[in-house]
C-alpha cells in the first residue's frame, strides 16, 4: 500500500554514503516512501540500489542537481503523491525532522517547509566561505521579494501537492534551491522556515566546485532579478 | 575615437542589452548561455567609456586606430563565446545519441517483454 508522501533522493557519486542514507530513512521514517534519482553516476551508486533492492530511477544522461531534483518531482506527480521532500543522498539530512515538517506544513497550512541551519545555528553549519554566500542570497531575496529566508540554499524541503506539479513542469538546473524559493515567494506562495540539525557530508565529494560560485553567483543572482522583473511585467498589465 | 563615434557604440551596446534582456524576460533562452554576451557588453562598454585604456592598448598593440583596436577585441570576444557554444553542441550531440541508444534498447526491452505476456 503506497503511502501519499515521497522522500526524493539526489545522488551523485554517493556509492559511500547511499545505503546508510536509505537504511536510516527506512528506520526513521517509514511511513515515506522514498525514490533515489540516480543521476548517471560515474561509480557503483547504481550497483548498490540494484543489490539492496533500493526503489531507484536511473537517468540515461547527467542532469545535475536541479535536473535530478526535478525527475523525483515528475514520478511524485505522476503518481498522485500530495507531499514531496528532498533528502540528499549524502547523509547530511535527518529523517527525523519529517514528521515536524509535514506538522508545520498541514497545520500551517504552508506550501513550502524548509529545513533551516541557521535559526538555531545548531549541527553543521558549513564553511565560511559559504555562509557569506548564503547570507547574500538571504540578502538578496529580502530585497526582491520582501521575505527573509535563514536557509535558502537548503536542499531538506518539503512540499505539497501544488508545488509537486509547478516544480515537475519547471525547476531551475544548476544551483536551483535559491531560484525556486524566490519563483515560489513571488507566485503568493506560503513558504515557512523550521531548524534543524544537519550533519557533515558522511563520505564522497561534493558536487560544488569552489571556483563556479562566482559563475553560480552572478548567473543566479541575474535568474531572481530577472523572476522579480517578470513579476513587475505581469503586474502592470 | 571622436565623442560622435562614442556614443553610436554605446547605443548599440544599450541596443543589444536590451534585447537580450528582453529575450530573458521572455524565456526564450537560458540565462546561462546568455551571460557571456553580458559580459561583453561590459567590457566594450567599458573600453568605450574609458577611451584611455583603449589608447594604451592601441599603441601596445601597434595598431593603427582605436576603433580597429575595439573591433578586434569584439572580434576575439564574439569568437571565444562562439567556441564555446560548439564546445556545447559537441556535448549536447553525443548526449543525444546516448539518449536515442538507450531509448532505443529500452522500446526492445519493453517490445520482447510485451510479447512475453502475451
Amino acid at each position: 500500500m503506497r503511502s501519499k508522501k515521497l522522500i526524493i533522493i539526489p545522488a551523485y557519486n554517493e556509492s559511500e554514503c547511499i545505503v546508510d542514507t536509505i537504511k536510516n530513512i527506512q528506520k526513521k521514517a517509514s511511513d515515506y516512501d522514498y525514490i533515489i534519482v540516480n543521476d548517471c553516476s560515474k561509480d557503483d551508486t547504481l550497483k548498490k540500489c540494484i543489490d539492496e533492492g533500493f526503489n531507484y530511477i536511473n537517468l540515461p544522461i547527467n542532469l545535475g542537481i536541479g535536473g535530478a531534483v526535478q525527475t523525483g518531482y515528475r514520478y511524485a506527480a505522476d503518481n498522485g503523491y500530495e507531499i514531496a521532500v528532498q533528502i540528499d543522498g549524502d547523509g547530511q539530512h535527518d529523517p527525523a525532522f519529517l514528521h515536524d515538517m509535514e506538522n508545520v506544513l498541514l497545520e500551517r497550512n504552508a506550501d513550502m517547509v524548509i529545513g533551516s541551519r541557521f535559526i538555531e545555528n545548531k549541527g553543521f553549519q558549513s564553511s565560511f566561505a559559504r555562509r557569506l554566500g548564503i547570507s547574500y542570497f538571504t540578502k538578496l531575496i529580502k530585497l526582491m521579494t520582501g521575505n527573509s529566508i535563514s536557509d535558502p540554499t537548503s536542499g531538506f524541503r518539503m512540499v505539497g501537492r501544488s508545488l509537486i506539479e509547478l516544480f515537475s513542469q519547471d525547476y531551475p538546473g544548476d544551483y536551483p534551491e535559491p531560484e525556486s524559493v524566490v519563483e515560489v515567494l513571488l507566485d503568493k506562495k506560503k513558504v515557512v522556515e523550521i531548524p534543524v540539525v544537519m550533519k557533515e557530508r558522511q563520505g564522497g565529494v561534493s558536487s560544488i566546485q569552489p571556483r563556479k560560485s562566482v559563475y553560480y553567483m552572478i548567473k543566479v543572482s541575474l535568474a531572481i532579478v530577472f523572476a522579480r522583473l517578470r513579476k513587475l511585467r505581469n503586474k502592470k498589465r | 575615437m571622436s565623442g560622435r563615434l562614442r556614443i553610436l557604440l554605446i547605443i548599440l551596446l544599450i541596443v543589444f542589452a536590451v534585447f537580450l534582456a528582453r529575450q530573458i524576460h521572455k524565456k526564450k533562452v537560458d540565462i546561462r548561455y546568455v551571460l557571456p554576451w553580458f559580459l561583453l557588453i561590459v567590457v566594450l562598454g567599458g573600453l568605450v567609456i574609458f577611451p584611455q585604456v583603449v589608447e594604451f592598448i592601441t599603441t601596445l598593440a601597434g595598431i593603427a586606430l582605436p576603433i580597429n583596436m575595439l573591433f578586434l577585441c569584439g572580434f576575439i570576444f564574439s569568437l571565444t563565446i562562439i567556441y564555446s557554444l560548439t564546445i556545447t553542441v559537441s556535448k549536447m550531440n553525443s548526449e543525444i545519441k546516448e539518449l536515442s541508444q538507450k531509448i532505443a534498447l529500452l522500446e526492445k526491452k519493453i517490445r520482447e517483454t510485451d510479447n512475453g505476456n502475451k
